[in-house]
């Protein structure tokens, strides 16, 4: 328990951190607020002092930030410059999108990534470990937004199985929606799970205890799962768990290609904008999910291998 | 052997997957009468107030009336107003029409309509449509259904502005919500055509009819507006018949949607005019001779070609073509023009300071495709030895820095109007209120005497008015504190099972749209 409550301190700090760093670059950078606010014709300078005023543009920036961080830490995030809508519902729209296409994407990565790299690495220096490897590497090469171009066209437009663009209603137009965007997100990743599993695993053939427990007869699954998997899990479920955390917050080109309003594709809109108050509630939601999910990944750790278990309680 | 057989269970998998989707794969089965509409942005508010822009407008158009409307030919018509007299040149008195009713029941009285112009002043509000209502003085209620409005000073455009910024919204409503009315959480209620059933950023606009509203019913029952951003999604989403139309198509793409096949697209002049500013308070672009070499050494004909194809022409005069033809008709003015002749250009060189040429700075916006005809006219200059000094920079610096004013001697700028008035556009080009940060007059040029001239604008009416406008622009073709490129148009794509008709003035485009006979 100890544990957790220093990661969560440390997380809390971090997360200030970030908040300041955010705040002051997005502050400093060319342009401003105001612009949005005014929109794109020619505006009066009534209107434009009546922004300032409102919006308090003109105070200094420490005073702006302690502003914002006194209403964040009663939980008012503000409302978005761009829409006039309260920070939460903005955020609240999207992120079911994202999420479903993140955990999608992660399936889809594990799903195949595992598997072949297992594979790969258990018949190390066979034709099929090269091509994995070769296919591996070419899925690596491609950059997500033009796999999605490519998926695009074959599947949603030459044989119309897809949609083109949008995230659906319901559960199951959800489903097929994300699946041309999960399949272009996840072809890269899949390839450095692939990799990751591997070189965890070259080994793992040698061994005597893989050798053991072959010759004792034990089941074909609890040989690959039991004894291989278990035993290169620990690497995997860190590269997982950041790739995980990374589509969370930053699919945008994928979220873009297909026509789907996730997170990624707000926090960019909004740093376009000026849009602090989105600026900052985004920056510092994927500044929590890092953290929690690291924080599940090392839980994980100690439920996967118990000599980290062990280790833990002997600190 | 283990490993193929785990392959074999993997491929299956996959496959699995895939089927699973194609079973809900979308068909285009939609009733005729339900239009699936792209647009390229999302529409951030549903007030002119917080979203004066092109997709919000789109919208907007379709749900709430303004108090006048901009007729086919650029003429200001009646639309909630039935009539209006205009008894001295400070005075509009508006008539409502009666039975106008907000699509909750309540009908539209003249306190909503005068208090639906008076809150775009409020600062409270902080409108972005303040500019096109500054000559407002002051909105009365003088009867139950006429509404008076006294101007500062006189201003024929007011009328065309009422048009666009004049959207009448529920007083209780608005003055309930000066900072957010239009949101996705508030939204808005009108008495137009269509009312909002839903409206999020993230997944859309839909719209019904309103079947209370007073004017034709319009044809289509339910719009639903989706926001594709990246332009080649947009386009697959049409020619699949994902989407049924869109507005939002880029000049230099109209070759990739006129191949579409079951789509038309139909093109219209926008109200749009691309043209080179040149800083007249310093450096070398500050002497008129200069000016006037580089407005003679522009191949503007190439420009137009490369830039907007045959969808549009060159522009002769500093405005939009629309407005031209609205003021002038056919028979635009003849004012001083410089053709696109090197020799003409060096002689004017050589009469200026500069006659070897020089280096001039000209930053622009690497966002978009302004670097293709900048790049054209790097090529035009180096002929007579002025060379330019491209600096790119990103979309937020690059508007940082032109609304600064500040070491800006020479740069495109492409703009898009709202109204068939000149009165829109040239006090913003060289009145010397607007040459400060934040103005619309780029090259900084104005003196009293423009000044007087831009005052005289408001003062007249009618064919005196047209020789007051051709007065600033021949002083414009003159001193040419700005080059006028070229002129473009708009485009509508829409797929066969529908029919409709748009021209630069339409305001609302859903209203015009029906569907084909026999789809």
């Amino acid at each position: 328990m100890a544990f957790v409550a220093r990661r969560l301190a440390a997380a809390l700090l971090l997360l200030g951190v970030l908040s300041v760093l955010t705040y002051a670059l997005l502050a400093l950078a060319p342009g401003d607020p105001e612009q949005v606010l005014l929109g794109p014709r020619p505006s009066t300078a009534e209107s434009r002092a009546a922004v300032r005023a409102q919006y308090h543009l003109d105070d200094p920036l420490p005073v702006r930030y302690a502003a914002w961080l006194g209403d964040a830490v009663r939980g008012d995030f503000g409302a978005s410059l761009y829409s006039r809508e309260s920070v939460t519902s903005v955020i609240a729209d999207r992120l079911p999108v994202t999420a479903g296409l993140a955990g999608y994407a992660i399936v889809l990565t594990l799903a195949v990534g595992l598997p072949a790299g297992l594979v790969a690495a258990m018949r190390r220096g066979s034709p099929l470990d090269r091509g994995i490897t070769l296919s591996a590497l070419v899925a690596l090469a491609i950059p997500p937004f033009a796999m999605s171009i490519l998926l695009l066209y074959g599947f949603a437009v030459t044989l119309g199985w897809f949609p083109v663009f949008g995230a659906g209603e319901t559960f199951a137009e959800r489903v097929t929606h994300l699946t041309l965007p999960a399949i272009a997100l996840a072809t890269g990743q899949a390839a450095v799970v692939v990799r990751q599993m591997r070189a965890a695993a070259l080994d793992l053939a040698g061994q005597d205890y893989m050798t053991f427990a072959r010759a004792r007869g034990v089941g074909r699954a609890r040989y690959w799962f039991g004894y291989a998997l278990r035993n290169t899990a620990l690497p995997v479920l860190t590269v997982g768990g950041l790739l995980l955390a990374a589509n969370l917050t930053g699919a945008l080109f994928v979220e873009r290609a297909f026509g789907l309003h996730g997170v990624g594709e707000l926090l960019v809109s909004a740093v376009g904008q000026k849009d602090l108050p989105v600026v900052q509630a985004l920056v510092l939601m994927g500044g929590a999910v890092v953290v929690a999910v690291n924080l599940l990944i090392d839980l994980a750790y100690l439920a996967v291998d118990p000599r980290v278990r062990h280790g833990a309680v002997a600190a | 052997m283990t490993s193929s057989t785990a392959l074999a269970r993997l491929a299956t998998g996959v496959l699995l997957v895939l089927a699973a989707g194609c079973a809900g794969a979308p068909g285009s089965g939609a009733a005729p009468d339900t239009l699936r509409w792209a647009l390229g942005n999302a529409p951030n508010s549903l007030d002119i107030a917080h979203g004066f822009n092109d997709a919000s407008t789109t919208v907007q158009f379709a749900v709430l009336d303004t108090m006048v409307a901009i007729g086919p030919d650029g003429q200001v018509v009646p639309r909630i107003a039935a009539s209006w007299t205009h008894p001295d040149p400070h005075t509009y008195v508006f008539t409502l029409r009666e039975g106008p009713r907000f699509s909750d029941g309540a009908p539209v009285t003249a306190e909503d309509a005068a208090y639906s112009l008076t809150r775009h002043l409020d600062p409270a509000v902080t409108s972005q449509a303040a500019s096109y209502v500054t000559q407002v003085k002051k909105v009365e209620v003088t009867g139950p259904r006429t509404v008076k409005v006294t101007l500062r000073k006189p201003s024929p455009t007011f009328l065309a502005t009422a048009a666009l910024a004049w959207q009448i919204v529920p007083k209780k409503l608005a003055a309930a919500h000066p900072k957010d009315l239009g949101s996705p959480e508030v939204g808005t209620l009108g008495s137009g055509p269509f009312k909002v059933t839903k409206f999020s950023l993230a997944s859309g606009v839909t719209l019904e009819r309103n079947e209370l509203y007073w004017g034709p019913k319009p044809a289509l029952r339910r719009i639903e507006v989706k926001a594709i951003s990246d332009p080649e999604t947009l386009r697959l989403a049409v020619s699949s018949g994902e989407v049924d139309g869109t507005n939002d198509i880029q000049v230099s793409e109209t070759r990739k949607w006129s191949a579409l096949r079951g789509v038309t697209t139909v093109f219209y002049p926008a109200n749009h005019i691309a043209y080179l500013s040149l800083g007249v308070r310093e450096g070398p672009t500050k002497d008129v001779h200069v000016r006037r070499a580089i407005a003679h050494a522009l191949n503007r004909g190439a420009l137009a070609t490369l830039m907007i194809g045959g969808h549009g022409g060159i522009a002769d005069l500093m405005l939009p073509k629309p407005q031209v033809a609205a003021l002038y008709g056919d028979k635009p003015p003849k004012l001083p023009a410089y053709p696109y002749d090197v020799n003409a250009a060096k002689a004017e060189l050589a009469k200026s300071a500069y006659p070897r040429g020089f280096t001039l700075a000209a930053p622009y916006d690497s966002g978009g495709d302004d670097v293709k005809a900048l790049q054209a006219i790097v090529a035009d200059l180096a002929v007579i030895g002025v060379k330019l000094d491209l600096q790119p920079l990103p979309t937020e610096q690059y508007r940082q820095r032109m609304f600064s004013h500040q070491d800006t001697p020479l740069q495109l700028v492409d703009l898009v109007y709202g109204t068939p008035d000149p009165g829109e556009v040239l006090p913003d080009l060289v009145s010397r209120a607007s040459a400060g940060p934040q103005g619309f007059n780029f090259s900084g040029y104005g003196s009293p005497e423009t000044d007087a001239r831009l005052d005289d604008l408001g003062k007249h009416e009618g064919a005196d008015r047209a020789a007051a406008v051709t007065e600033v622009l021949a002083e414009i073709a003159d001193q040419v504190p700005y080059v006028p490129l070229y002129s473009r148009e708009a485009a509508v794509a829409l797929r066969d099972r529908y029919t409709g008709r748009f021209g630069t003035w339409t305001a609302d485009i859903f209203s015009g749209i029906r569907p084909a006979a026999g789809a």
